[in-house]
């Protein structure tokens, strides 16, 4: 209940409060400017509506080389997106004033000044309010989506809940969100009413009663842990590493595990930015600095990431090797010792079915393959590295291709809606579904070994660092990690949890010793 | 049965009548108030020589070319259709508009050398949407140019109750209603004691009771007349109505598309119009006027 209540209070103060409230300070002051210039006007209101067409997620990844990953680039987006409709409202406002009222006050002898401050202003805020109201709602949808840059919030529960397979974690997301906008909302519109001219506010008393309950129990939820929190962050003389991983199970089970690791036998404090999302964010977090490290597969870095030509003949040793020195020439990144384990794709099928045709590898299908369907992730199907060259390697030609996202592919070849599926060789839904897997026996396949990519300037920093990640070499291997996807995807248990029983009951039986040794 | 008789249309055009014959008489008497344009005062207040005023895009300046002087505690009415140029006349006295040509003066001081803020504070200036702001009540409204002038709020709050009194709204009832609790004519009565607040010199009404209905209109002007009576305040009066115009002012100006017909007492331009136009405009209204003076004393009265 602490993590929901930070991850609430983050998603109103951070990812609300802030943005809104910058919103405001830009988008006020422009609309007293650009109100009766019709040039500056057409020009303000245009920009913010190209600005608010950009879909939420391209923005994000507009801003990434910018501002990079975490709090600072969804600020600036959910700021981008929030001005629109506060200018909006303010111009229509200053512009919709009763011509009498304006006239009237020039006549009386107000200064600009004191007509804007007594009149225009009070007679706008209604509408302006309106508008904040607007942006508020925006705000709090939007700012779900900015979990995929490392940004916190509710989104965070949503995309683990989607990551994971876990309703429950989902819709705890979802409905805090739309709790937190339909209460700001009310609070909005009360605040607005009470300042619509001529009104009485003795007449809204239980309204503004309602309001300062809602008001009460937000602060009071949301503010206590932040409180409490704080005063822990501020003894913090040993370093932080930051660390990363991609939007799937396996990555975020293993940015648990190294978390938990550096925290017991190092005195690094950890701070996760776990489900960052696909390959390249997280490459371009870790370059830019806003990670210290993730774990990568080696042939995804060597194909996707660095570009390099693959040799088929190259053992394992000798691409870490080969790896090491490019990150290090072009990122000042080093890669460490493997963890143990590859998580490869696989072509894979019921094992029934492998076993009724004697199917062993991958050659053996190539001669059935036109009477198969087969179902891969849209990646696989474009990857050079995925369907194209395999097709190639294997002349395989299927009967049809099913686009299908990895949480749906598993089901629908156990029940028989395709046969073969591209599967990720140490997904737990394997053993689940019982599905065999085909040996690549013409080695297409690239080695995808898992391998901490960490940033030089880190292990310079915290020596620390490095030993306890060597530490960890060749300890998890395939059917660990497979136990472990099988824990969280199947057996529905926390990523956290998963690795912490891991790492104290399986291999490393020593969390009692390391745990004490921290010098304080 | 006043109420009923009172909103009987034929009783209250009859009404209407009866105000305007009263000046009939009075000026059918002893009609020795003659001058062309200037104002039988002493003491000059306000002057306008050859005025000016074109706005972009119309064919035909606003004001072209006006004369016209007041005097001081004189009242003047400027008579004249939509559009003829009576409203920015007035508004060029407190810069709402800013003459092409012409020079303005008050108290022999160009408005053109005085600060602008100044020179609106020193004069009330009466609208006929009346321009209340609805956010304040209506003693914040009638204290709001004492307020600009950063006159403390107890003094205000005297000032503005004095001024509610004066013009019939009893300020225990009426000073803390918003202008939208208020009905029309109540509404302008506020808009008036606004601009008396400040103890301006000069009032400007820009038609103020051209927007309510028949009698609330008539009880307005009734009060109007007694206020220029008590205050001996300088008044240039704006309206298109005939009847308002010849029951209020000591003067009235009559325009027509920008220019200045002929100034001049109710008499004169009655009697003896200056153009064409003047003759037109009252025409009608002097003809039904003798008809109900003769039906009402048995013959006409000039």
């Amino acid at each position: 209940m602490p993590e929901f209540q930070s991850t609430l209070a983050e998603h109103f103060v951070v990812l609300t409060l802030i943005p809104v409230s910058a919103a405001i300070l830009i988008a006020l002051p422009l609309a007293f400017v650009v109100y009766n210039r019709p040039v500056l006007r057409s020009i303000a209101l245009g920009l913010s509506n190209i600005v608010q067409t950009i879909p939420s997620l391209a923005m994000l990844a507009f801003l990434l080389p910018l501002a990079g990953i975490g709090k600072l680039p969804a600020i600036i987006a959910l700021t981008l997106y929030a001005i629109l409709p506060i200018l909006q409202n303010a111009i229509t406002a200053l512009r919709e004033l009763p011509e009498s009222v304006l006239e009237s006050a020039d006549g009386i002898g107000f200064s600009r000044l004191q007509r804007l401050q007594m009149v225009e202003l009070p007679l706008s805020l209604p509408l302006i309010v309106g508008g904040i109201r607007t942006a508020t709602t925006i705000c709090v949808g939007v700012a779900t989506l900015s979990t995929f840059i490392g940004a916190g919030g509710l989104g965070d529960f949503i995309n683990r809940g989607l990551s994971l397979n876990r309703m429950s974690l989902l819709l705890l997301g979802a409905s805090a969100a739309a709790l937190l906008a339909l209460c700001l909302d009310f609070l909005l519109a009360t605040i607005g009413a009470a300042l619509a001219p001529g009104t009485r506010p003795a007449r809204m008393s239980w309204r503004f009663g309602f309001c300062g309950f809602l008001l009460a129990l937000l602060l009071g939820f949301t503010l206590w842990p932040v409180a409490g929190s704080s005063s822990q962050g501020d003894d913090d003389a040993s370093g932080l590493v930051r660390i990363g991983s991609k939007n799937f199970t396996e990555q975020i089970v293993l940015g648990e595990l190294l978390a938990l690791w550096i925290e017991q036998n190092t005195n690094l404090h950890v701070e996760r930015y776990l489900n960052l999302g696909g390959t390249v964010i997280c490459h371009q977090a870790l370059t830019s600095g806003e990670i210290d490290l993730y774990i990568e597969y080696t042939g995804t870095a060597l194909l996707t990431l660095l570009d390099r030509p693959r040799h088929p003949s190259a053992s394992p040793e000798d691409v870490v090797e080969q790896l090491n020195s490019a990150y290090g020439e072009q990122y000042d990144c080093a890669v460490l010792p493997p963890l143990g384990f590859e998580n490869t794709y696989a072509l894979s099928l019921r094992r029934e079915m492998a076993e009724k045709n004697g199917w062993k590898t991958i050659s053996d299908l190539t001669r059935s393959a036109p009477q198969l369907r087969a179902g891969f992730t849209a990646e696989f199907m474009e990857r050079q590295d995925g369907l194209p060259g395999l097709s190639e390697a294997y002349e395989l030609s299927f009967q049809s291709l099913h686009d299908l996202g990895p949480e749906l592919m598993y089901a629908a070849v156990d029940s028989d809606e395709v046969d073969v599926i591209g599967a990720f060789s140490t997904d737990g839904r394997l053993i689940e579904f019982d599905l065999a897997v085909l040996e690549d026996d013409r080695r297409f396949f690239p080695p995808y070994q898992a391998v901490p990519v960490v940033r030089q300037e880190s292990l310079r920093q915290f020596p620390s660092l490095e030993s306890a990640l060597r530490e960890l070499a060749d300890k998890i291997d395939h059917q660990a990690i497979t136990r472990l996807n099988h824990a969280v995807d199947v057996e529905k248990q926390d990523p956290r949890q998963a690795a912490r029983a891991f790492l104290t009951s399986e291999l490393f039986d020593k969390p009692s010793q390391s745990t004490t040794t921290p010098n304080k | 049965m006043a109420a009923w008789s009172d909103r009987h249309p034929i009783i209250f055009q009859a009404n209407r009548f009866r105000l305007l014959a009263k000046t009939w008489i009075s000026f059918g008497r002893g009609s020795t108030l003659f001058s062309k344009g200037q104002a039988t005062g002493e003491l000059l207040l306000i002057e306008l020589e050859d005025v000016t005023k074109s706005f972009p895009g119309m064919e035909k300046p606003a004001v072209d070319g006006v004369t016209l002087s007041i005097a001081k505690g004189e009242t003047l009415v400027l008579l004249g259709s939509s559009g003829c140029g009576k409203s920015t006349t007035l508004k060029l006295i407190n810069r709402l508009v800013e003459p092409d040509g012409g020079m303005i003066r008050i108290d022999g001081v160009s408005v053109q050398e005085r600060p602008i803020l100044d020179l609106r504070r020193s004069m009330g200036y009466v609208i006929q949407d009346t321009g209340l702001f609805p956010h304040w009540t209506v003693a914040e409204n009638v204290g709001c140019p004492l307020r600009i002038r950063g006159i403390p709020q107890s003094e205000r709050r005297k000032k503005s109750f004095e001024m509610l009194d004066r013009v019939g709204l009893p300020p225990e009832t009426f000073g803390k209603r918003y202008p939208h609790e208020l009905s029309g004519g109540q509404q302008q009565r506020v808009g008036v004691a606004r601009a008396l607040s400040g103890d301006p010199d000069i009032l400007l009404m820009d038609e103020p009771f051209g927007a309510l209905d028949g009698v609330t209109r008539e009880a307005l002007q009734q009060e109007m007349e007694r206020l220029r009576q008590e205050l001996s305040i300088t008044i240039l009066f704006v309206t298109h109505d005939l009847f308002e115009a010849l029951s209020l002012g000591d003067r009235v100006g009559v325009m027509h598309e920008g220019t200045l017909q002929q100034v001049g007492t109710k008499a004169e331009v009655l009697n003896r119009p200056a153009t064409a136009f003047v003759k037109t405009l009252f025409e009608k209204p002097a003809k039904q006027l003798r008809v109900f003076q003769e039906s009402k004393e048995g013959s006409p009265a000039v």
